[in-house]
């Protein structure tokens, strides 16, 4: 019972931990990688703002991982209530034989 | 009614026989070739739609154009961008991106512009140092196999070789500047039911700077 319990929470746990980290970062559909960084400084030459821009690394957590992540934890913890549940009832009844 | 008929005929027609010249002393044609030591030649492109909104940019850029100093109108030349340069910052969209549904890299791997001339040019600044102009670049525009003529407003700077350009590439230097926008619709790209339009933009807002060199020098 006790390993049910603890599935049940753990498991609630990641699934509420995922959904928050992908609110926080965003709540992006896709998974980003990277992010576009713009370097602006004044080019004399022509007399305008030159733009260089490159791609760094950034993860940024999307709906495409936190979403089956979250399913397949919300599923744990409900199967882990569900059994904990059920082991709880039969050792009541044994209680009361 | 002849001398009517004529002169009407010289209204209508002047705009497109206007001869635009650089007020520069300049003689010949000249080849200006895309060059990155120049400047990072890029396109920026960014998608608005109600569910999502990203940005992108392509860096495999390569071209030339020839430009006449004496008939800024006659310049004529191609640019095209590698599909394969795209990139949005998340890897699975780059390869949607990519895919037959999409832009169809394998397919169709340039987007190009074919420029057939200038209209509208308009000297804005003159200095000794550079000449900028605004105009109207008029070309076909091909883009997921499709080829549409299309017209684009360019601000485009002219910087006459001298030590200081040198250090960037030999000749005279040029920079192109474009803001325009693509309807995916014009081009036939339908990518997977239901996202154009919720999480793809119909339009596509696209800002490009080129950057280039003229290849004959004008010192040694």
């Amino acid at each position: 019972m006790r390993g049910w319990k603890l599935l049940q929470w753990g498991a609630a746990f990641i699934a509420v931990a995922v959904l928050l980290v992908w609110a926080l970062q965003g709540m992006h559909v896709f998974t980003k990688q990277q992010r576009k960084v713009v370097h602006r400084e004044e080019d004399p030459l022509f007399g305008t703002v030159r733009e260089r821009v490159e791609w760094q690394p950034d993860f940024r957590l999307g709906l495409d991982i936190a979403g089956p992540v979250a399913v397949a934890a919300g599923a744990a913890a409900a199967l882990g209530w569900w059994r904990a549940r059920k082991a709880s009832a039969r050792r009541m009844s044994h209680y009361h034989e | 009614m002849f001398i009517i008929g004529v002169m009407l005929a010289l209204i209508v027609s002047a705009p497109l026989l206007a001869q635009t010249a650089l007020p520069l002393p300049l003689k010949g044609a000249r080849t200006v070739v895309l060059n990155n030591a120049v400047g990072q030649n890029l396109c920026q492109f960014v998608s608005s739609a109600p569910l999502e909104e990203f940005e992108g940019t392509a860096d495999g850029i390569e071209g030339s154009f020839v430009l006449d100093p004496q008939n800024l109108e006659a310049t004529r030349g191609r640019i095209r961008v590698a599909v394969a340069s795209m990139r949005t910052g998340i890897a699975r969209r780059d390869e949607h991106l990519r895919s037959p549904e999409w832009l169809d890299a394998e397919r169709y791997p340039y987007i190009e512009f074919e420029l057939q001339g200038l209209r509208q040019v308009r000297i804005t600044e003159r200095t000794a140092g550079r000449v900028v102009l605004q105009a109207v670049a008029v070309g076909d525009f091909s883009l997921h196999g499709v080829r549409k003529p299309m017209e684009l407003p360019i601000v485009m700077t002219y910087v006459p070789e001298s030590e200081q350009t040198r250090q960037r590439a030999p000749g005279d230097l040029v920079q192109v500047q474009s803001e325009f926008t693509i309807s995916l619709r014009d081009f036939d790209i339908r990518g997977r039911q239901g996202v154009i339009g919720s999480r793809v933009g119909e339009v596509i807002r696209v800002k490009a700077s080129f950057y280039g060199a003229t290849t004959v020098s004008n010192k040694p």
